[in-house]
């Protein structure tokens, strides 16, 4: 005899533990606080590279302009106006990146939560039956 | 044709996918990787070999076994193998701006990604307008990126295009290599056009993933109408303030044909999950379970089954969208959605 309520309990926790069920492991594997500094620490490093991508782009547009630069009392302003703008631009990008991390702790908590629990009625089940 | 005989149709439909998915998933990413490639290969097809057709069908069928993210990887590098046969300087900004797609998108591992490898086919049948829209009928607000990424390649393939005379040739990295790559800078940062309508776009996903998360009534028929007057409002002010022009008759096409598109995805969407078909096995003491497990997604008042909430809600709402029918008829209703 089938136990339908079972296995529709079973068949969600198999579908969970398939699709999403390792990635989000390792997402709550670490404390909110890890995770959010590691999603961090990645960002920054990879808006670094583009920042520095972007700005060889554009030395490369003002190439003459640049060299008459490195020779002259201006060099120290310009790079301030580059470190400004990089740190400009590096604040939002930050906070979307520690938005979009906090959502996804959250959310991935809650399912593993909810699997944990599905985990419980089954074995709540099991001793029922045994019984 | 009635109301009756298209749900019909879509119960054949989803008859159809349940029965044939594992041939019909990878024969639409082969078929997606194909055409894209094709339409790489007549817009700036400057290598020879890469536009060997056996070669582009072998590639295609190698789109087909991988994920979609490595497709977009694929077809990443057939572009830049293209532009470098036109030229260094070609290649050096391909490669410029796919290094900064892959550091800023690609770091928060994107799951839309197949809305970026639409895109380019999209504006191939002027049917672009659709893609806001679906993506937020179907996705989260981030998929508004992909869509706005897929605008700015295309607009700089266009570019790239428009100019192969002036950009072509060879010779020593000198003066010249400059003055391509700075022709090149300036027709990317003053393209007015691509940059309006990739931030049109992104505005229009967000509105459409806002109105239609809304708890009212025609929720998304709403949000899909809402979707496209932004977008005629957000163009056609776009385009008087930078003076570009506009193509009216285009964008009118454009338009109605884009919006039969998204009326059947709101017609499909509410009673069909086709990425939620699920096959799994597992064991307990007694018996061994092969269970197929399709998403039951219906309107209020069918059978008195609730709407089974889309891939982006939590799984805490797994056990509340599971119906419990009591003995005597009655059903009792776990929480739920609508």
């Amino acid at each position: 005899m089938l136990n339908t309520e079972k296995i529709a309990v079973m068949t969600k926790a198999a579908i969970y533990e398939e699709k999403e069920g390792l990635q989000d492991d390792r997402i709550v594997s670490y404390f909110e606080t890890d995770y959010l500094l590691k999603g961090l620490f990645g960002s920054l490093i990879t808006y670094t590279v583009a920042f520095f991508v972007i700005f060889m782009l554009y030395a490369a547009y003002h190439f003459e302009d640049l060299v008459l630069l490195l020779y002259s009392d201006a060099l120290t302003p310009f790079l301030w106006s580059a470190l400004r703008i990089y740190l400009t631009c590096l604040v939002p990008f930050l906070l979307v990146t520690f938005l979009i991390y906090l959502v996804r702790y959250h959310q991935t908590r809650e399912k593993v939560s909810s699997y944990r629990r599905m985990l419980e009625t089954l074995a709540d089940g099991n001793e029922e039956e045994k019984a | 044709m009635n109301i009756a005989a298209l749900y019909e149709i879509r119960r054949k439909i989803q008859d159809y996918i349940m029965k044939y998915e594992y041939i019909l998933k990878p024969a639409g990413k082969f078929l997606l990787s194909l055409v894209l490639l094709f339409i790489i290969k007549g817009d700036i097809g400057y290598n020879a070999i890469l536009c060997n057709s056996l070669l582009l069908v072998i590639i295609s069928l190698v789109c087909a076994l991988v994920p979609v993210g490595f497709i977009s990887a694929i077809i990443g590098l057939v572009i830049l193998g293209h532009l470098y046969r036109l030229s260094l300087e070609s290649a050096v900004m391909g490669a410029v701006v796919l290094l900064l797609i892959f550091l800023l998108y690609f770091r928060f591992s994107p799951r839309d990604v197949l809305l970026l490898l639409l895109t380019p086919l999209a504006i191939k049948l002027n049917i672009h307008y659709a893609l806001p829209v679906a993506a937020g009928l179907l996705c989260a607000p981030t998929a508004a990126a992909p869509v706005a990424i897929g605008v700015l390649v295309t607009g700089f393939l266009e570019k790239i295009t428009a100019n192969e005379i002036l950009l072509s040739g060879g010779g020593e990295v000198g003066r010249a290599t400059l003055l391509k790559l700075r022709f090149l800078i300036d027709t990317m940062v003053q393209n007015h056009r691509m940059w309006v309508t990739a931030l049109v776009f992104v505005l229009t996903t967000i509105i459409v993933y806002a109105i239609r998360r809304l708890a009212i009534s025609n929720a998304w028929l709403l949000a899909i109408i809402a979707g496209t007057l932004a977008q005629v409002i957000g163009l056609t002010a776009g385009s008087s303030r930078f003076g570009a022009r506009l193509d009216g008759a285009a964008l009118f096409m454009g338009l109605m044909m884009s919006l039969l598109i998204e009326w059947a995805i709101m017609f499909m969407k509410f009673n069909v999950d086709y990425r939620l078909i699920e096959s799994v096995q597992f064991e307990d003491d007694d018996y061994y379970y092969f269970v197929k497990a399709v998403p039951k997604v219906t309107v209020p008042g069918e059978d008195g089954l609730l709407p089974a909430g889309s891939l982006s809600e939590t799984t805490a709402d797994l056990k509340n969208q599971f119906v419990k029918h009591r003995p005597g008829g009655r059903k009792h209703q776990a929480g739920g959605r609508a």
